[in-house]
């Protein structure tokens, strides 16, 4: 599997990466922020997308908003990983299109919970 | 009611260690060790590395990590998963992003216990020494700190193996009910990175 990762710090993005590859997934590309994440997607496909909410340039929401809205990454399954745990930034990123959701900090075995639950089957 | 400065809000406490003790746990794959919180102006911790995020809603205030330059080394390399004299660059990103996790987590429990809801501002870490004492912070118009509250008081903190963890609060009644706020999709308050929040550490 392919993933892209779309994080302004880059520790959340080497963390994130080391849990991915702990999970026997090995092919990972970064980006710093969502105007990044939407250059990479157009340079290659990926098959999950795993993004930040909080990050300069252009949101995680904002990010998520534009990949539903791109015809060849529209499907694409996304997973936010933030510390926005209010019931309100939830229910706001399902509405922007986020498939799953994880809050900060977490665990190797919620990160696998969450990348299995929203991988088409 | 406002408390007396020397008042510790022991739910503030419980929920910051439990906090810290969770990201601590599952970040930095590390157990927390607990000293007992400290009431008032005490102790002025000598750290070299200081982490901090704002909050603000009905109650406000900062959460700062502080630690010795060789316990942030020591965190960074466990969260990265890389052997401490390798890292550089990277310590002021993973204070920060360590900083933020704490202050979210508290965040999120202190909505559960008492239902507020408070905005937070992006890490800011500072890395150095001799640093410069300001009171004048509240009316300098320092942008890296807006929400800083002008009669602060501290609460108590939690002290890991490598450093200390402190919670400056105050009461703010005209922020009740704050929404977070996310001008360009970002939480208010400065950028991460280093030399920001010199007028916030005069405790």
């Amino acid at each position: 599997m392919r993933f892209l990762i779309v994080d302004d710090s880059s520790t959340m993005r080497r963390i994130i990466i080391n849990t991915l590859n702990k999970l026997g997934h090995q092919d990972v590309q970064e980006a710093g922020n969502g105007k990044e994440g939407l250059e990479r997607l157009t340079s290659g496909a990926v098959d999950m997308i795993i993004t930040d909410w909080n990050m300069p340039e252009m949101s995680g929401i904002d990010f998520i908003r534009a990949v539903r809205t791109t015809s060849n990454v529209k499907d694409v399954p996304v997973l936010m990983v933030t510390t926005n745990a209010a019931k309100d930034d939830i229910v706001e990123a399902l509405k922007a299109g986020v498939n799953s959701y994880v809050v900060k900090p977490f665990t190797p075995e919620t990160m696998k919970e969450k990348i299995e639950a929203v991988l088409p089957r | 009611m406002p408390m007396p400065s020397t008042q510790i809000d022991t739910q503030f406490v419980n929920e910051l260690l439990a906090a810290t003790r969770d990201v601590f746990k599952t970040m930095v794959f590390q157990e927390v060790e607990t000293a007992s919180p400290i009431a008032g102006d005490a102790l002025r911790p000598g750290a070299n590395v200081v982490g901090t995020v704002a909050f603000a809603g009905k109650t406000s205030g900062i959460v700062a990590f502080y630690s010795t330059l060789e316990g942030a080394q020591a965190i960074t390399a466990k969260m990265l998963g890389i052997e401490p004299a390798n890292v550089n660059g990277e310590l002021p990103d993973a204070i920060g992003e360590l900083t933020n996790m704490i202050a979210g987590s508290f965040r999120t429990r202190m909505a559960g216990v008492r239902g507020e809801t408070w905005a937070i501002s992006v890490p800011t870490v500072t890395v150095g020494s001799a640093w410069v004492e300001s009171n004048d912070w509240a009316d300098s118009g320092d942008a890296a700190m807006p929400m800083l509250p002008a009669r602060r008081r501290c609460a108590g903190h939690a002290r890991s193996q490598a450093g200390q963890l402190r919670l400056l609060r105050a009461d703010a009644g005209d922020h009740h009910g704050q929404r977070r706020h996310r001008p360009n999709g970002n939480r208010f308050g400065a950028q991460r990175g280093a030399g920001n929040v010199l007028h916030a550490l005069n405790l």
